[in-house]
């Protein structure tokens, strides 16, 4: 079984192919969380976040038949959606576990309600068209890194530009907001406003997360495609250990995990709990050997600003 | 663990006793959480004229599918069954810090547990051990399901978030695989379901014509029971002070992950026995999805009643009230049916949004006649904040 894996799929450039396709909206998600939970936000909306970014990528793709404007309405989507959630779990003091809930459950209601309202035929785009506009190399194997969609390219310099900019002296703002809120408002940062503008970003690079799920691997609206790759994302910072690019790695690994469940079809169906349980594996086994931002998740003192 | 608290110690407050903490603070905490849900369903039916619903059908279905006719009152009950309990679960083990997000996957498990040992348990089909039996081995299934949880939890000390939401996903495949293989009704090839339960299996009614059973009656008994219990024994009030401040509950001496196992599995075991009752007595086969809505809504609702848990059993009312009202919305009103789900979610932002609303202007409370000092809304945030605090990644 594991010898008949490992040639039916390792070896074929089709299957890293589909496998580079499938991590990107998780490593996107991923790099989004690495700056939220940096700051000290548990964004456990991320999922909802997702969802709702992807209707509205496919939403705009159906109504104007742009590429572009979809994507333009999945970030605004996403940046709405995030913000909202920060207006939960900051300014209506619920908590970002609380708060979170609230996003992930309306977004499935929200998203099934106008799917009915808006689109009584189902929300369906032609073909999935967000390819790369560029030629094949011919190589199937150097099509791998050379022939994606643009969005992967993006993913990848994404978490270069978190990884340096955590280094920067407004990284450091965000860090300190993570590890330390007392010192951070000692410092005299408004956390608050910080945390909206951290959940703005992580919001766009959500909106691009949608628009992979939607516009780049499934194409036909329902309430069950974003299946878990958020919180599979927040599985994979700790597993990357809230350094981008371990990150980047991290949700690779994921990847493969929808990769070979996609690929193995109608045979073997049970392979769907694949990535779910790489995830349980992943935090059962890597848990406490890494160490995250001291506050993450804890929320803010009352009188904050 | 940093030594300096991010979240402000709670407010002190007066004294609770029982059900009625002094000066009338469980009634105003009552009309607070009427008044949320009033509100939200107010702005729903706004929003729905808005989108040119006609409000008058609307509030018709509404009735009419939740408690008008004879056999919504029974749906309605049959409804509420599995969110008070899923409720009460939540909040037992939100008690001691734990966010059990995968109620939904345990009651699933339940479900599945008690569908499989009444149909292949060998018993004659009407023998009348087939429903205590069916919904001990859902109680069985909900707690092991919550066990792998608690183990990881206590044993590894991982998020409980994370490892919940994946077991909801998991027991989501599972059931769907084991009704495209083995558990498929081979007299209904077409469509994804299981063989229906024996008939000795199915929970009879309380009254003919409606799906009434004693279902209800378990979950009301079971959730003020777990509720007066955690609040009125010594071994509640180690659970609670663990939730409250753990550090200072190991401190004196109480053996934290002792009691994280067992609440953790109680509440696995309460959920689980939600799927059995409802399976027994709601919809006596298993098929893809057959319990999406109930564990969310639970979970939701531990939130909204985290200060007055003697709620949970009104807002599993009002929210199984919502829930038998979908269908009928949807057939009468020709309203889309996920407006339950959104419905589901309003209540709580609602409330939380009251809460800052009265902090903010202490005066609208003064305009009621009532002490500010004393104010009604006295936010639950401090005490989700509570609960939040060490349930929180990185601990």
């Amino acid at each position: 079984m594991c010898s008949l894996l490992l040639t039916v799929f390792f070896g074929t450039s089709d299957f890293w192919n589909s496998t580079v396709r499938v991590t990107c909206p998780i490593a996107l998600a991923a790099v989004a969380c690495i700056l939220t939970s940096r700051a000290g936000v548990l964004f456990v909306g991320v999922e909802g976040v997702m969802l709702i970014s992807a209707f509205f990528s496919i939403a705009g793709v159906v109504w104007t038949g742009s590429i572009a404007l979809g994507v333009v309405f999945a970030i605004v989507a996403g940046v709405v959606t995030s913000l909202f959630f920060g207006f939960l779990s900051m300014t209506l003091r619920m908590g970002d576990v609380v708060g979170g809930l609230v996003v992930h459950v309306l977004s499935i209601g929200l998203t099934a309600f106008l799917v009915e309202q808006w689109f009584s035929a189902g929300a369906t785009i032609g073909a999935l068209s967000l390819g790369p506009s560029w030629g094949s190399t011919g190589n199937h194997w150097l099509d791998i890194v050379a022939h994606q969609q643009p969005l992967t390219y993006f993913t990848v310099i994404g978490a270069i530009s978190v990884a340096i900019f955590l280094r920067t002296r407004l990284g450091l703002v965000v860090r300190s907001s993570g590890e330390s809120v007392s010192v951070a408002q000692t410092l005299g940062i408004k956390l608050v406003r910080l945390r909206y503008c951290v959940l703005a970003a992580a919001g766009t690079l959500l909106g691009l997360a949608g628009v992979t799920i939607g516009l780049a691997i499934i194409g036909t609206f329902d309430t069950s495609i974003a299946s878990g790759r958020g919180f599979i994302a927040l599985a994979c910072v700790i597993l990357g250990a809230w350094r981008p690019l371990a990150v980047l790695a991290a949700s690779l690994l994921f990847g493969i995990a929808y990769a070979v469940q996609f690929r193995v079809g109608a045979a073997g169906q049970w392979m769907q709990l694949l990535p779910y349980v790489v995830t349980l594996l992943a935090i059962a086994l890597f848990w406490g050997r890494t160490q995250g931002p001291a506050e993450e998740g804890l929320g803010l003192p009352n009188d904050s600003k | 663990m940093s030594s300096a608290p991010a979240v402000p110690a709670p407010a002190l407050e007066p004294p609770r006793r029982g059900l009625l903490r002094g000066r009338g603070g469980a009634w105003r905490e009552v009309g607070t959480q009427v008044l949320a849900f009033l509100l939200s369903l107010g702005v729903l039916i706004g929003i729905l004229t808005a989108l040119h619903y006609d409000p008058a059908q609307i509030l018709w279905a509404l009735w009419n599918g939740s408690v008008g006719s004879r056999p919504s009152l029974g749906v309605s009950a049959s409804e509420a069954t599995p969110i008070i309990l899923t409720a009460v679960a939540v909040w037992l083990a939100a008690q001691t810090g734990l966010f059990n997000i995968g109620a939904d996957g345990q009651l699933q498990m339940g479900g599945l547990a008690a569908v499989v040992t009444t149909l292949y348990a060998g018993l004659p089909s009407t023998s009348w051990v087939l429903i205590p039996l069916g919904l001990l081995a859902a109680t069985v299934a909900g707690l092991l399901w919550a066990g792998i949880v608690a183990v990881i939890k206590v044993y590894r000390g991982a998020n409980e978030i994370i490892s919940t939401l994946m077991l909801n996903f998991v027991a989501f495949i599972i059931i769907s695989q084991l009704i495209r293989g083995v558990l498929q009704d081979a007299a209904n090839p077409y469509t994804p379901q299981s063989k229906p339960i024996p008939s000795g299996a199915k929970i009879n009614a309380l009254l003919s014509g409606t799906q009434l059973t004693w279902g209800i009656i378990v979950a009301l008994v079971l959730a003020f029971g777990t509720i007066v219990f955690v609040k009125n024994t010594t071994v509640g009030l180690r659970l609670r002070a663990i939730g409250l401040n753990r550090e200072a509950a190991r401190y004196s001496g109480i053996a934290i992950e002792r009691y994280w196992l067992s609440s953790m599995l109680i509440s696995g075991a309460i959920c689980g026995l939600a799927g059995g009752l409802v399976l027994l007595g709601l919809r006596y086969y298993i098929a893809p999805g057959w319990a999406s809505p109930w564990g969310y809504t639970g979970i939701l609702i531990a939130f909204l009643a985290t200060r007055s848990p003697y709620l949970i059993p009104l807002w599993g009312v009002l929210f199984g009230m919502l829930g038998s009202a979908g269908p009928v919305l949807k057939g009468e009103a020709s309203v889309p049916d996920s407006i339950v789900t959104i419905m589901q979610t309003l209540p709580v932002i609602v409330l939380f949004l009251l809460c800052v609303v009265a902090r903010r202007s202490g005066g609208l409370l003064a305009a009621f006649g009532r002490p500010k000092s004393s104010s009604p809304v006295e936010p639950p945030a401090g005490e989700t904040a509570e609960i939040a605090r060490p349930g929180a990644v990185g601990v």
